[in-house]
């Protein structure tokens, strides 16, 4: 691996000021876990400078506010999956950190690792997205906020400046009354990379109809994705076998038509329609348990 | 007829606590003064003719030393064991991607990794020949010692299959299909080159058969046997992979430890190690069974075709072991098992463990399953009526006599473990909801050793030391089936002596008798053997030195009795020294050959049987074609069992390498045969969460040929397990015969899941 310099600040204003002061294409580092196997395949660092972000305690912190929960870049999907405010307020995101690879991996990886590296397979990015995360994005200093749906370009490549990097990830909270699943399919039980997720949010009216209704399809899209009209269509229909069908198979074909026809469509469309009616099913039976019928 | 101390207990492995705790001393490990480090380099492609190997832009990298290519072998640049056409360096064609066209030496990894970047190849690319059916067309020859790119074809014949078939009531006529299996080992292939100051060499690091390294050494090199010397270090397992690459790459290290006069270690990355090592065959199998009305088999035809890849390596031996070990522990009257090997710019194939066999299992058991659907039997039903018993004859018409046949008592053991045939009614059941669960059961038979059509031959040396210990030398290599300390085992009760009384020398060839390769199964069978003839020996000898016949000396108690006295061992020392007498001798076992008719391979294939049973039960979401495997029981007879906790651990060990085999492990190449799963990023092997809860049970009937009545282990630990596991996966899909491929993957169980789709 042949990085020019390699720094690890212990506070912003170290950062800025290495940052500054680099001339070379700055990239930054936090729990490493994909680095070597990029470098064996790509050689994707030679000539950059690396900026080991994990000695800046500031990035660890959750910050819990009326509304959200926001979360430092640099928490491990292992402190993630275990922290009792998200998994009250963001339990999508606990359950996809706590699948992430094995063990081991969950202890070193982090969130904003997982988002920096672009990948399309990333675990966190569909519960990001279903919860409507927003990504606070620092530059030298000067900050700004991006949609999740906004971090990423396409698959390896973020929407960001120039020695610009994640800063937190701020989370609007769920509300009790909204229920949901995460499902992971991989090929094994562990160090799997997941061939698609899908993470659904939902809350039902008295009346059993649909209040709101939110997926995300991890995996499949170069990006992430919310359908919004997909998500309104839904508003306010009875929630019956006969709605969710229609509901799982309008999000199925959004692939085909956002990612086109490829091999694998023909295995993750069926999958992703056969899964969703399953997850909503479940989320109906329970919401029908709990008001006793 | 002995006294069993050792033998049957679990005593602690040797070495286990250096490799708990990391000292254990592997290839990589060695650092030596002064020490060079080489880089191979390959082209990319799977076949081309050679124009122009360019290495001067590499030798003038900083730290590079040299450059080598083939010209700078000085005696034989090819090696095999069948064929030597397997090429150290290739000269004038690349046959397959693995193909090392020359090697960097340096001073350092890194600048041997910039050397190895920096030599440049002018080479025109040949049209590659990637299937079976290209190159049974032969336009292409591979070697032009196989003009139809046959490089093995064995057949056995026992009576008309073809007739009794078109008699048959019912009949299964499929194809079943495998592919290519890549061993995995942990420790990829590390070797360091010695050179000494005498002009001798020596190899250090991993390797299963050092004897065959040293002729290739001496053969390329032309040192006589005198000058090289193979003594490994410990071998992060193997599984048949560390065989004849170990000597190419000990070679191509050796030119430069030999120029340099410096040690000169070569690792393999990953990568390399996967690009370069042979793998298991892919073997297609189009499968004809027949049976009366009742279940009974009446005769089997099977036409395999397998991909030896670009050299003739060790296919025909597995093409060979691949028939006569297919045919299953089952009573067939007519049989005509047929197996064609070609020549491809694939992968190389060779030995992994089971050898042919795993992929047979898979073809039969897999009919048998789809007969039983027919015949609307249960699996085990169809099976019992057709189990071999003591007095039968085998497909090779072998009268199957001198040892317990007890395939049926095995297999109704694993089944009851699992509870098998309560599951298979229950699961046969018609049910709701997408979640679905199956059962699977494979039995087999594992020919004891090399079999007819070879000489399997073992030596062991054992010495009396002066302090009355005996050091045992039987290089039976330690690949992580255990085989150092079940020959020592065996070696205390032999001379019935405690086990601290053993010292086992660490296998080298100078001063340890050639063995042979720790493969087939054969080390507890060989070693032990060639360990009681060397206690024969050894009688003899004390013997004279007391002036006395064979018969009154007797090991016993850690002590020699000769004529009802007895002595110390080290007293035995000191007396036979005292006469001059040699304190050393070497027990070589030969495995008694019988009739054999190579042409029909009728007649006494084995010399004894190991009997195996896997079950399985796993259970399917049908909605995303996800396995988890539950539940696995296994059963074998290996004779007695010389180390339990061991043996237990083969088994499980190869339980979940037929996990892998039978779900998700496959080496995947693209349109120009190049390997497309590099790493294990995307081969996928199955981990400790992948693993199910494993009942392992023995079935102990000592063998009268085995050592105290073993016979093997290490191949039958695996053999049946992925016939087991997508048996298993075709009754949760509803139907035997679902599919006929493994691995069975996420999308291949969906698939056959929603056929609509």
């Amino acid at each position: 691996m042949e990085f020019v310099s390699y720094h690890r600040p212990k506070t912003f204003e170290e950062l800025y000021m290495a940052l500054r002061q680099e001339k070379a294409d700055a990239v930054f580092l936090s729990g490493c876990t994909d680095v070597l196997v990029q470098d064996r395949e790509k050689g994707t660092f030679s000539g950059k400078a690396a900026f080991d972000l994990t000695a800046i305690e500031a990035l660890k912190e959750i910050r819990e506010e009326p509304d959200a929960v926001c979360i430092g870049a640099e928490l491990t999907h292992a402190q993630i999956a275990q922290c009792d405010l998200l998994r009250n307020y963001a339990g999508p995101l606990c359950e996809a950190c706590s699948q992430v690879g094995a063990v081991q991996l969950r202890n070193r990886a982090t969130i904003g690792g997982n988002i920096g590296n672009a990948s399309p397979a990333g675990d966190t990015l569909g519960p990001l997205t279903a919860l409507g995360a927003t990504v606070e994005l620092d530059c030298l200093g000067a900050l700004r906020q991006l949609p999740i749906t906004e971090v990423i370009e396409k698959p390896g490549r973020l929407c960001l400046q120039e020695k610009e990097f994640i800063r937190t990830i701020r989370i609007p909270k769920l509300s009790k009354e909204m229920r949901w699943r995460f499902r992971k399919v991989g090929r094994r039980q562990a160090l799997a990379i997941s061939r698609l997720t899908l993470t659904m949010i939902l809350s039902l009216e008295s009346g059993g109809t649909v209040e709101t209704c939110r997926a995300a399809v991890g995996a499949v899209f170069p990006r992430p994705m919310r359908f919004s009209d997909w998500e309104q269509a839904f508003c306010g229909r009875v929630l019956n076998a006969a709605t969710i069908h229609e509901m799982a198979s309008k999000l199925a074909c959004r692939i085909p038509e956002i990612a086109g026809v490829r091999p694998s469509t023909r295995y993750k469309q069926p999958v992703v329609q056969l899964l969703c009616e399953r997850l909503l099913t479940e989320m109906l039976a329970d919401a029908k348990a709990e008001a006793g019928e | 007829m002995y006294e069993t101390h050792e033998v049957n207990t679990s005593c602690r492995r040797i070495r286990v606590a250096e490799k708990l705790n990391g000292s254990a001393v592997y290839g990589a490990d060695l650092h030596l003064p002064r020490m060079l480090y080489a880089k191979g380099v390959t082209c990319g492609t799977a076949s081309a003719e050679i124009y122009a190997i360019h290495t001067e832009a590499a030798r003038k990298v900083p730290g590079v030393r040299a450059v080598y290519t083939a010209k700078d072998i000085p005696g034989k640049k090819k090696f095999g064991i069948f064929c030597k056409d397997e090429q150290i360096l290739a000269e004038k064609y690349i046959k397959c991607e693995g193909d090392v066209v020359a090697v960097v030496v340096a001073d350092s990894l890194e600048s041997a990794r910039r050397g190895a970047k920096a030599v440049t190849v002018d080479f025109r690319e040949l049209p590659p020949v990637l299937t079976v059916e290209e190159a049974l067309k032969a336009e292409t020859v591979i070697n032009p010692m196989y003009p139809d790119n046959i490089c093995a074809h064995y057949q056995v014949v026992k009576g008309d299959a073809a007739a009794a078939l078109a008699r048959a009531a019912v009949l299964v006529d499929e194809t079943y299909e495998t592919t290519w299996v890549e061993h995995a080992y942990m420790e990829p292939e590390a070797i360091v080159i010695v050179p000494h100051e005498d002009g001798s060499l020596e190899m250090r690091g991993g390797t299963q058969n050092p004897f065959y390294n040293k002729q290739v050494l001496c053969d390329a090199l032309c040192l006589p046997e005198q000058k090289v010397l193979v003594r490994p270090d410990c071998v992060g397992g193997s599984f048949g992979g560390k065989s004849g690459q170990i000597g190419a790459m000990a070679v191509r290290a050796a030119l430069g430890a030999l120029q340099f006069g410096r040690p000169v270690s070569y690792v393999l990355e990953r990568e390399e190690s996967i690009q370069q090592s042979h793998k298991r065959h892919g073997i297609r199998t189009h499968v004809r069974l027949g049976a009366d009305a009742d279940g009974t088999l009446v005769a089997l035809e099977a036409r395999a075709v397998m991909d030896a890849g670009a050299y003739v390596n060790e296919s025909p031996i597995v093409t060979w072991k691949s028939i006569n070990c297919g045919m299953g522990p089952y009573r067939i009257p007519a049989v005509y098992y047929d197996n064609t090997t070609v020549m491809t710019n694939n992968m190389v194939c060779g030995a992994m463990r089971g050898f042919g066999t795993p992929q047979a299992i898979f073809a039969l058991e897999g009919a048998l399953d789809e007969l039983a659907q027919k015949l609307q039997l249960n699996p085990l039903e169809l099976r019992r009526r057709n189990f071999l018993r003591e007095g039968d004859r085998t497909g090779n018409d072998q009268l199957l006599q001198g040892h317990t046949v007890s395939i049926r008592s095995v297999a109704e053991r694993a089944a009851r473990a699992m509870d098998f045939e309560r599951k298979f009614r229950d699961y046969a059941a018609p049910s709701d909801g997408p979640i679905k669960r199956g059962v699977g059961i494979a039995c087999a038979m594992r020919g004891v050793s090399f079999g007819a059509d070879s000489v399997d031959t073992g030596r062991a040396k054992v010495t009396i030391l002066p302090d009355g210990r005996l050091e045992l030398r039987c290089p039976i290599m330690e690949i992580g089936q255990g085989a150092d300390t079940v020959l020592t085992q065996m070696c205390a009760d032999t001379f019935q002596i405690p086990l601290s009384q053993v010292v086992h020398a660490d296998p080298e060839t100078n001063d340890s008798p050639d063995t042979g390769t720790a493969g087939a199964s054969r080390g507890t069978f060989i070693g032990g053997n060639a360990i009681l003839m060397a206690a024969a020996s050894l009688r003899a000898r004390i013997a004279r030195g007391y002036h006395t016949d064979a018969e009154a000396v007797v090991f016993q108690n850690g002590r020699v009795v000769v004529q009802g006295a007895a002595h110390t061992w080290a007293n035995v020392y000191n007396r036979l020294r005292r006469l001059r007498a040699d304190t050393s001798v070497v027990g070589e076992y030969t495995v008694p050959m019988g009739q054999w008719d190579a042409q029909t391979c009728q007649g006494d294939a084995f010399i004894s049987y190991v009997y195996s049973c896997h079950a399985a039960e796993v259970e399917v979401d049908t909605a995303t074609g996800q396995v988890r495997v539950l539940e696995m029981a296994g059963c074998h007879d290996c004779g007695r069992v010389i180390n339990p906790l061991m043996a237990e651990g083969q088994v499980t060990g190869g339980m979940v390498m037929g996990i892998g085999m039978a779900l998700t492990e496959a080496v995947e190449t693209d349109r120009r045969g190049l390997i497309q799963t590099r790493n294990f990023d995307t081969y996928i092997l199955p981990t400790a969460m992948d693993a199910c809860k494993m009942t392992v049970l023995f079935e102990e009937n000592p063998d009268a040929c085995g050592p105290f009545g073993g016979k093997g282990l290490g191949e039958p630990a695996m053999e049946p397990a992925p016939a087991a596991i997508s048996a298993a996966v075709n009754m949760a899909l509803g139907r035997a015969g679902s599919l006929r491929k493994i691995p069975a993957t996420l999308e291949d169980v969906f698939f056959a899941a929603h056929p609509e789709w």
